[in-house]
């Protein structure tokens, strides 16, 4: 799976298929902080992931 | 899960992404009307840095019917606020919203990055007083000052306050900021005060609104990013805590204004600039009066 980290802009290639809410654990990523897109699409805590998949994490917080 | 309203799949909150935007917009256009927050004919400048909040409060204003134009700060801070105003301009020529952008180098001569060299400040301080300074300055001619603060600013601001037993700044936070209108100052309203950091960052996506990441070079350094990261961290272990926590300050609010209106000291002219102020000069004056010193050493 291909994570793409906007906030450190930074990308991740890790093995993993799931839940969402259970790779944001694995990844210590609370999420509040973060809005999960696959393929330019909102994903909710709850969606399956597979391992062939490129997610980015949108942070939230942002500004000063 | 499915929507709450119709079978498509939900994105969040139990909302499908049609009916999430429905639900965004209508929160916000309630807010304003529950707090009265701004008349249909009345002029609106929203405070604007080009990120994502300050974005879906002019896109929304606009949206509603009212009369909106952006001001924006430029503070000077290098590898941020270039990035952010970018963002702006484009935005404003794409919904055709005026934009005015104020530096502080053509008003006080000098950058937050030199202030913050020469003085021994936490960047926040100085950028929070010239900010709101040179946003007084400019709005005069407008009925209120939007900007783009959320559930998450108002409830990270109330924490901090009390943390710093500051009852005196709990009693101006709210849906309009202030304890009591005041002239020369042109009040301030939050129409996203109901809507969480995430809600707005999913509506901003939602609409397509190109933002580039971005977060202020001193924020690492600021109290305000651990009590984020805490109350984070409660929402997770227990959701709905901010929202709690929203809703109690706003039971608190009437009593605590009420409280300090009887102790408002009246404002006369700063000596310096002819600007508010409840002392001789006012804080951005006073904050000049140092970097003067300085530049004499």
């Amino acid at each position: 799976m291909k994570v793409i980290f906007e906030k450190e802009q930074e990308t991740k290639t890790l093995s993993f298929s799931g839940k969402v809410k259970d790779l944001l654990h694995q990844l210590h990523i609370n999420p509040e902080t973060v809005v999960v897109v696959r393929n330019g699409m909102i994903i909710p805590e709850d969606e399956l992931v597979q391992d062939n998949d490129e997610i980015t994490l949108l942070s939230v917080i942002s500004g000063g | 899960m499915q929507c709450k309203i119709c079978n498509k799949k939900a994105i969040y909150d139990g909302f499908c992404q049609e009916h999430f935007l429905e639900a965004f917009e209508q929160k916000v256009k309630q807010t304003i009307e529950e707090f009265s927050l701004v008349a249909p004919d009345e002029k609106v400048v929203v405070a604007a840095s080009g990120g994502k909040d300050s974005l879906t409060t002019l896109y929304l204003l606009k949206k509603l019917g009212y009369q909106v134009e952006a001001l924006a700060i430029d503070e000077g801070i290098h590898g941020y606020r270039e990035h952010t105003l970018a963002d702006l301009r484009r935005f404003c020529d794409q919904y055709a919203i005026p934009l005015r952008i104020v530096r502080f180098v053509d008003e006080f001569g000098i950058t937050l990055d030199e202030i913050t060299q020469r003085l021994n400040l936490i960047p926040c301080t100085p950028c929070g007083i010239l900010r709101r300074y040179l946003l007084n300055k400019y709005s005069k001619h407008y009925d209120k000052i939007a900007t783009g603060h959320n559930l998450d600013d108002e409830v990270q601001a109330f924490v901090m306050n009390m943390m710093k037993n500051s009852l005196a700044l709990v009693a101006k936070q709210g849906p309009i900021t202030g304890i009591q209108q005041q002239a020369g100052f042109t009040p301030r309203i939050k129409p996203l005060i109901r809507c969480t950091e995430k809600e707005v960052r999913i509506y901003a996506f939602l609409k397509g609104f190109t933002l580039q990441f971005t977060e202020c070079v001193y924020v690492q350094e600021s109290f305000r990013n651990k009590v984020r990261d805490w109350l984070n961290a409660l929402e997770q272990e227990h959701p709905g805590t901010k929202q709690q926590l929203l809703e109690n300050l706003f039971l608190l609010l009437p009593t605590l204004k009420k409280h300090y209106q009887k102790q408002a000291v009246p404002l006369q002219q700063c000596t310096r600039c002819g600007e508010p102020t409840t002392g001789t000069l006012c804080a951005a004056c006073l904050l000049r009066q140092q970097l003067d010193e300085v530049k004499k050493k």
